[in-house]
């Protein structure tokens, strides 16, 4: 049985519809992430789903119990916060038991759940701190914590990294897969930022102006974009009229992946269904692990290239004559109006 | 979703608004249209302000003089904030309080002092005397004027500094590295980017002095201005004219909103969006520039605050009636004890009613402003802060007016004293706990509901908590105002209901200036603890301005 289940929700804001008609089925145990630009509905999606706000249509349910109308504090929910929103004024421990003391459970009981859940997330010894003495990332840990030792239906996180610096978000992530594996607790996940979304999730679905674009697996999300929207925010991709790449062939945007794209500075030979274009390099940018070209290619416009980082020797200085190849098998068209993939 | 609890509150501020501003105010304009027997409808009393002379210098008075006021004040104010602000002056958190604490003195007790200094039997006028030096006395505008600057230079001081404070250094360097230094620097860059927060201090000085009752009353002697015109309209027995009071209270009205507008309009000319990247350097002066800024900072406030000392030290003074006499002793404060026991302990008592009034309604009222916004919270919080332009004896006269045809039996009682506290006192307390919500993330109310407490609960177990400092400091300031308050419970004491400023003040006007000064040094000992608690509490400056 699906543990979250979405049907058609709407939700307004004055005149902008946040939430234009959600329908999403979610299974226990999945760690399932909300992934899109700022304003596409995903952290309201989270906040209807925990009650913060109310829908102004469809109806949401967590283990085949309608939700619509529970308040806040009865849906057992639990969240995790962008801002960690810690009660400055308790304690690390204090911060963690304050919902078990919600429920009335005895104090032992509470003490020795907190003890166990701060080891959990390698803060024991913490409790008698006050959050303001914890770095961002131990923060974030008392906030996971504090959502975790109440043993919710669901944990709710939303963008809970985006404060923290880029090693620790890594490092964070994977702790927070680590920990959502072993406990097997369905987990929602907002973020903006793909590459963790990718890297964390079981699957993703990508939103934007209040609806769902795709679901699918990181795999799928990536490699099988249903759009022209869900291909440009997940990675990076190059667009390029078909009349250019492929006259004669079907009408549309022909896209690819950087990656995918062959650089050479000799025409190619026997293309088969590859496709084809001719080009100059207008610079080319080393970021360590791959070299990027931008190639004009006249009226095709321009295309990005990367290459694992090739030899010294090997590297095309900007204004070169070049070759790309596009291999057939990584191409996909889009149409023009609808962006929709054909 | 949670609306119940707050929707209530809502309407409780509305029926308070209704009730204790809308109603006294329209009271007010009401009694403008009804000639003096209070029959008839005219507009008399609008063509007798208007066309009799007596009357349009007193409307002059009143603007001129709290010009001048404002003005002094800005003279003070503005080189104290660019001194403590830009230069590494010792004892700046001394400076400030001493600033607030002449701040919030009862507000005629400057004048007082400055009878007792440069009055008809003054010392200082003495000594000058003796040196062949014919000083002038404090009576008059100048006087009056004087004593404005001196109590309300630190609402523009505050304000200016803490614009100051705001300031992106780069852009004092910018100005630097296009060649303005000095004084063209200050007038073509620092003031301009100031602007905003400085009239807005003046606006309040003005304000202040435009509403202030007690010094022209002991200072005026033939120089009259609208408030105490007023009050003589509506209390004199001989020549009593309410109608006549009330379009003094109108006019009144109209010219502090007038204020309002004006400068609204000067800060929304100069709109700057402050980007604080770089914090103003606070530089080390060397030398005699060092002793001079230091010398001129105490000067400022030595001067301020010169006349409270001098209250201190005359009410240990032997009096014999009302001369003072050589040699010192405690028979003045043995005689506020014996002869106006009742003024003090209605002070206390009516100044803690209106506190824990103050307290509990302004937080709930705060909250709901600043968070469970609505279309009835958006009308509710600029209506509260009307209070602001209602001056305190416009605001008495229309309690009187209004509670005497209402069927409450509240006139000449106590209740009605903390009423008019509450008020006057209520929209600054939902402002600075709307102010502290602010900072206060809202996710951790969320959060806390998230886990398991219920809206309530969340707001009494995590919401209120980080309320409670800046809301202790803002009730210990809205204690100070209240127990030095005058010009609105001037207009509705009765014998049993006289406070402490309403005793000094008949104490001065009946020239017994030791039980005057026993009396002040208690107002200003418990204003100085006040401020010192508070001062731990949340800084000073943090809570005087708005």
């Amino acid at each position: 049985m699906a543990a979250i289940e979405l049907e058609a929700v709407e939700k307004r804001f004055g005149e902008v519809r946040a939430l234009a008609g959600v329908s999403l089925s979610i299974a226990s145990g999945e760690f399932f992430t909300l992934l899109g630009p700022s304003g596409c509905g995903k952290t309201t999606l989270l906040r209807t789903l925990i009650g913060f706000e109310a829908v102004d249509a469809g109806s949401v349910s967590v283990g085949g119990r309608p939700m619509t109308q529970v308040p806040t504090s009865q849906r057992n929910m639990g969240m995790v916060f962008q801002s960690y929103a810690l009660f400055p004024h308790m304690t690390v421990a204090e911060n963690v038991a304050f919902g078990l003391k919600n429920r009335g459970v005895s104090a032992a009981d509470c003490a020795s759940r907190v003890a166990k859940i701060l080891e959990t997330v390698h803060l024991a010894g913490f409790g008698d701190r006050t959050p303001e003495q914890l770095s961002g990332g131990q923060q974030q840990r008392v906030g996971l914590a504090r959502a975790m030792v109440i043993e919710p239906l669901v944990l709710l996180m939303d963008e809970p990294l985006s404060n923290l610096d880029a090693k620790l978000r890594v490092q964070l992530r994977e702790e927070i897969r680590a920990l959502q594996r072993e406990t097997g607790i369905t987990t929602l996940y907002v973020t903006h930022d793909q590459e963790e979304a990718l890297a964390v999730s079981d699957r993703i679905a990508v939103m934007n102006q209040g609806q769902v674009q795709q679901v699918g697996t990181p795999w799928e999300i990536y490699h099988a974009p249903a759009n022209a929207f869900v291909a440009s925010f997940v990675g990076r991709i190059n667009f390029v009229d078909a009349e250019h790449l492929d006259p004669g062939g079907a009408p549309g945007q022909i896209a690819i992946r950087p990656e995918d794209v062959e650089v050479s500075t000799e025409a190619h030979e026997d293309l088969g269904e590859d496709l084809s274009l001719r080009g100059a390099t207008l610079s080319s940018t080393f970021t360590g692990p791959v070299v990027s070209y931008a190639v004009d290619c006249g009226p095709a416009g321009q295309v990005h290239a990367e290459r694992h980082s090739p030899a010294a020797e090997a590297l095309i200085p900007p204004g070169t004559e070049v070759f790309l190849r596009f291999p057939a098998a990584a191409l996909a068209r889009y149409d023009r109006a609808t962006g929709r993939r054909l | 979703m949670h609306r119940s609890p707050w929707t209530l509150v809502t309407a409780l501020g509305f029926a308070l608004v209704a009730l204790l501003l809308v109603a006294p105010t329209l009271g007010v304009f009401q009694s403008s249209f009804y000639d003096a027997s209070g029959e008839r409808l005219s507009l008399g009393n609008y063509a007798e302000l208007f066309g009799n002379g007596y009357y349009r210098e007193a409307l002059l008075n009143s603007v001129l003089v709290s010009l001048a006021g404002t003005l002094g004040a800005c003279l003070l104010g503005v080189p104290l904030a660019l001194l403590t602000t830009r230069f590494a002056i010792p004892g700046k958190r001394l400076l400030k309080t001493l600033a607030v604490l002449s701040l919030l003195s009862p507000p005629f007790i400057g004048a007082y002092a400055w009878i007792l200094i440069l009055g008809n039997n003054g010392f200082l006028r003495h000594w000058l005397s003796a040196l062949g030096i014919d000083a002038p006395t404090i009576y008059g505008p100048l006087g009056i004027a004087l004593v404005f600057a001196l109590q309300f230079y630190p609402l523009v001081f505050l304000l200016t500094a803490s614009g100051l404070s705001t300031v992106d250094r780069s852009l004092d360097e910018a100005a630097e590295s296009l060649g303005a230094t000095g004084a063209s620097k200050l007038f073509r860059v620092t003031l301009p980017l100031v602007l905003p927060s400085l009239s807005a201090g003046a606006l309040m000085a003005f304000m202040l002095a435009l509403a202030n009752f007690g010094t022209p009353m002991i200072l005026g002697e033939t120089f009259r201005v609208l408030p105490t015109l007023a009050y003589n309209k509506f209390t004199s027995e001989v020549d009593e004219n309410p109608g006549l009071a009330a379009t003094l209270c109108i006019v009144l009205i109209l010219v502090s909103t007038g204020a309002i507008l004006l400068q609204r309009w000067l800060a929304s000319r100069r709109k700057v969006v402050a980007r604080l990247t770089h914090r103003a350097r606070v530089e080390r002066l060397e030398g005699w520039r060092h002793w001079l800024a230091t010398a001129a900072c105490y000067g400022i406030v030595g001067w301020s605050t010169f006349p409270l000392g001098v209250i201190a030290t005359y009410s240990f003074r032997k009096t014999s009636g009302p001369v003072f006499q050589p040699g010192f002793d405690l028979g003045n404060y043995r005689t506020v004890f014996h002869v106006v026991p009742t003024a003090v302990s209605n002070s206390v008592a009516f100044s803690f009613a209106a506190v824990s009034l103050i307290v509990v309604i302004g937080t709930l009222l705060g909250y709901v402003v600043s968070r469970q916004r609505s279309a009835a919270t958006r009308v509710l919080d600029p209506l509260l802060m009307t209070a602001y332009t209602i001056p305190g004896i416009v605001l008495g006269i229309g309690f009187v007016m209004t509670f005497s045809r209402l069927p409450l039996p509240l006139l000449g009682g106590g209740l009605i004293m903390v009423l008019a506290y509450f008020i006057r006192r209520l929209p600054y307390t939902v402002r600075s706990s709307a102010a502290i919500l602010e900072q206060v993330d809202p996710a951790i109310e969320e959060a806390a509901t998230s886990l398991g407490a219920s809206p309530v609960r969340a707001f009494g177990l995590v919401t209120l908590p980080l309320m409670v400092p800046g809301v202790v400091a803002g009730a210990i300031l809205s204690w100070v105002t209240a127990i030095n308050e005058l010009s609105a419970s001037i207009v509705l004491y009765e014998g049993h209901t006289v406070t402490m400023p309403i005793s000094i003040y008949h104490c001065v006007v009946d020239g017994m200036y030791g039980a005057a000064a026993a009396l002040s040094t208690l107002l200003i000992v418990a204003t100085g603890v006040a401020l010192f608690v508070v001062n731990s509490l949340v800084g000073v400056e943090e809570a005087v301005t708005p």
